[in-house]
């Protein structure tokens, strides 16, 4: 039976689509603005098509060679901290989640404990430096490789596994090993994947830890690169009386900054549809059984 | 199961020893192998490459030194420098924006490196950049006569000035839009009354000659953080500051009744629509599109270096394909109501140096030795000539060029051809005789010719600028500190100008902070007269 659309139904359709089109224009203006001369972005900064294609912008960015190279060093940023991250987590969940694992509730305190106090930036610094990591990619890599969050989720989500699999695998022969890698860690593909979608969107998206440790300029990754483009125009109205040189800034025109914008929201763009299914069901399982 | 015990406990034993390897200490008077000094230098947004070029191997030779840039980012900056301080790993050399209040901080825990009492005999030209812009001075009466920052002198604005420039004024003008000014019949000058000015503002938003509809025409562009220099200043130069009056008296600003003649200037401006409805919200980029997209026909900005000129009449010309900006675009400044020219003075200094406590005498004395030859007639030239015999030969008093500019302008900006040349000017801004060696090869000279008449013009006349108080901005204390964070001017005068009745406004805004002003006024006039 075909169901009766109802005046409801329009008005909520209308508010959802108006709704949809306040989210979606600024990604949108931004794509087009990236697309337009300086000269037509000041006549029609908002607008819905381009009337003078460029693609000066993205020329200018792939020949500064500091946003390929701020390219390369997210890359190697997120290639190196999720595996690493995954792996700690799913292995530190797995041991929490097991009942007979001494002192596992004081344990658990120790991880819980520092997500409500830390020592602050200036003890981090100090221990990041004495390790001799500043200035490299170490520091952005390991800290925070081990998420309490994503433990917890990890651990919440074992727990809704039966016990008998655990118990049937140990009758086999097999070890705690063997059982984490080669029997939860399969049945946990939706859990996994919700933290691969945290850890790869949360390590594309850092800027300040990077902005901490890392003066070297070639190795600040994409999103530090962005964000000292598009602050420039912020400094130079703060600096009052001083010239560019002055400053040491290099401008850009607002089409480099929204290219520069879209560039570094391309990569996550791609990732984000594939994990898409295993994001809220990955989430919601581990929050509920909790 | 006893060898996955062992494992365990080894595994625990690592994870300890890793917690104790974040203690350590740090290193003092790292050398290179050849036992060349290693000078870690702090310096915003560093271009790239500057270790590599024959400049700095000329240099490194010469006094057996390395730096290695740090690089901070201008937002960052202050935060980077006190974790810098806190966590023990300063930089040799650290740049900063000097506060008095900080740098007594400094002075007082002992966590900056003073300079050498010696200074002056062992290396005058250092001591000369300092004692041009006068901090010299003034930091000499604390700390019992020690020094422990560096101030260069900046020299004023463009570094490009004629003769005849003996203050450092600001460089705020109005551009204006010389061919609708003809249209409408409306005379400009360099420097007009500021009735007169307001009303070719009025009269270019009526005329709407840029066709872009009554509704969108606005009399003037100005960034609503620089708005207050056009109104408020034309009645008060310093109206947010606390300067001497006619009786010698510090008093704040915004207390005294001219102030308010100036902020109901403002707020009028607003109402008739010489400002844009929201110029509150506008960022700079908004502002410059009303004036090149014909919606205003008067720009108002800071014009300091001709770069800042040359890339608006650029971004003109780009809008208004056919239009020449040097024919079309003119500036000027305004007489106040009183007939004289208000503005301000600048100071010529903004940033400083520190340094590390921990550099021993030896390493230190050696960086001073750059320093002063950088900031000699030799380094004068090496920054602005290059290498003498590749860039340039010198043949009696006449100095020839030896390249083809490095810029497409034609011009020679010898940082172009050697980077490393940004890591001295890090270091030491100026020389003491900075204009002699300033070449003006390949300059845009209709844009410095432009600046210069607008500057000569702000200083010809009747003056009435903010002049430069030393005493104020070498005095420190936490009632100041805390009245400066509190008091917000743009905010108050924002306030002020969108309130229905600005004036009860005014009033209610003043009544909140003049008690604190009037202590911290009576506070100075103990301290420093």
């Amino acid at each position: 039976m075909k169901k009766r659309i109802t005046i409801a139904d329009v008005i909520i359709a209308a508010v959802m689509i108006a709704w949809g089109f306040t989210i979606f224009y600024p990604f949108y203006n931004t794509v087009l603005t990236s697309f337009m001369t300086e000269a037509e972005y000041m006549k029609h900064p908002f607008s819905f098509y381009v009337r003078d294609i460029t693609f000066d912008a993205y020329k200018t960015i792939f020949t500064n060679s500091k946003i390929p190279r701020g390219f390369t060093n997210s890359l190697i940023i997120v290639g190196a901290y999720t595996p690493l991250s995954l792996f700690l987590t799913a292995t530190a969940g797995y041991a929490m989640s097991r009942k007979r694992f001494p002192l596992r509730n004081l344990i658990n305190n120790f991880f819980v404990l520092p997500m409500y106090f830390g020592g602050g930036i200036i003890p981090l610094y100090i221990l990041v430096k004495n390790l001799g990591m500043l200035n490299s990619l170490w520091p952005i890599i390991l800290i925070g490789a081990m998420s309490t969050y994503n433990m917890i989720l990890v651990k919440n989500y074992f727990y809704g596994i039966s016990d008998s699999l655990e118990e049937s695998a140990r009758i086999d022969g097999a070890n705690d090993i063997r059982i984490c890698f080669q029997i939860y860690l399969p049945l946990a593909k939706p859990i996994l994947a919700t933290i691969l979608l945290f850890c790869v969107v949360g390590k594309w998206n850092e800027w300040y830890f990077p902005l901490l440790f890392i003066t070297d300029t070639k190795q600040w990754p994409l999103q530090l690169v962005l964000r000292e483009t598009i602050n420039e125009v912020a400094n130079k109205i703060n600096a009052g009386s001083l010239s560019d040189d002055q400053l040491g800034i290099e401008t850009f025109s607002q089409s480099v900054k929204m290219a520069t914008v879209v560039v570094t929201m391309v990569p996550i763009m791609c990732v984000y549809p594939f994990m898409q299914r295993y994001f809220i069901k990955g989430i919601m399982i581990g929050a509920v059984k909790g | 199961m006893k060898a996955k015990k062992v494992l365990a406990f080894l595994l625990a034993a690592v994870m300890v020893i890793g917690l104790l390897a974040g203690c350590g200490g740090s290193q003092k008077d790292e050398k290179t192998e050849d036992g060349k000094f290693i000078y870690r230098i702090s310096m915003v947004n560093p271009k790239e490459d500057l270790t590599s070029d024959p400049v700095y191997q000329f240099i490194s030779d010469k006094f057996g030194v390395v730096f290695e840039p740090v690089g901070v980012s201008y937002e960052n900056w202050s935060e980077k420098n006190n974790i810098w301080l806190s966590s023990g790993d300063m930089p040799d050399i650290m740049k900063w924006s000097f506060n008095y209040k900080d740098y007594m901080n400094f002075a007082d825990q002992g966590i900056v490196r003073a300079l050498p009492d010696d200074l002056e005999t062992k290396y005058p030209n250092v001591a000369a950049v300092m004692k041009n812009n006068k901090t010299w001075d003034k930091l000499k009466e604390s700390n019992d006569g020690k020094i422990y920052t560096f101030i260069p002198s900046y020299g004023f604005g463009t570094n490009v000035y004629e003769e005849g420039f003996d203050v450092n004024v600001d460089m705020y003008g109005f551009v204006y839009r010389k061919d609708w000014a003809e249209q409408l019949g409306i005379e400009f000058s360099t420097v007009m009354p500021y009735e007169d000015l307001m009303a070719a503002a009025k009269k270019f938003k009526e005329a709407d000659l840029g066709g872009v509809g009554k509704d969108n025409v606005v009399g003037m562009a100005v960034h609503y953080t620089e708005a207050p220099n056009v109104f408020v200043t034309a009645y008060n130069s310093c109206y947010n500051m606390f300067r001497k009056n006619a009786d010698g008296e510090y008093v704040y600003g915004m207390t005294q009744p001219v102030t308010k003649q100036g902020v109901m200037e403002y707020a009028k401006a607003y109402k008739e629509g010489i400002l844009h409805p929201n110029f509150f919200a506008h960022k700079l980029d908004n502002v410059k599109s009303l004036f090149v997209t014909g919606k205003a026909g008067i720009y108002y900005e800071n014009w300091t270096g001709t770069n800042a000129f040359k890339n608006f009449k650029k971004l003109f010309e780009e809008s208004n394909p056919g239009l020449d900006a040097d024919k079309v675009l003119g500036m000027c400044w305004f007489t106040s109501p009183d007939g004289k020219i208000h503005g301000r003075e600048n100071t010529d200094f903004w940033e400083c140096s520190y340094y590390n406590p921990d550099m021993s005498d030896e390493k230190f004395d050696k960086l001073l030795s750059v320093m002063d030859y950088i900031a000699g007639h030799d380094g004068a030239m090496l920054k602005n000539y290059g290498l003498e015999g590749v860039d340039y030969k010198v043949e009696g008093d006449t100095v020839t060029r030896l390249i083809p500019p490095t810029n497409e302008e034609g011009g020679y900006k010898m940082v172009d051809k050697y980077p490393s040349i940004g890591i001295f000017n890090s270091l030491i801004s100026s020389s003491f005789s900075d204009k002699k060696f300033i070449p003006r090869d390949g300059l845009d000279m209709e844009s410095m010719k432009t600046l210069n008449e607008l500057g000569l013009a702000k200083l010809g006349g009747d003056r009435a600028l903010s002049d430069v108080d030393l005493d104020v901005q070498f005095y420190s204390s936490d009632t100041l500190s805390k009245f400066n964070a509190n008091v917000k001017t743009h905010e108050i005068l924002l306030d002020v100008v969108m309130a229905e009745n600005p004036e009860a406004e005014w009033e209610k805004q003043l009544a909140a902070f003049k008690d604190d002003a009037a202590a911290l006024e009576k506070e100075l006039n103990d301290a420093l007269k």
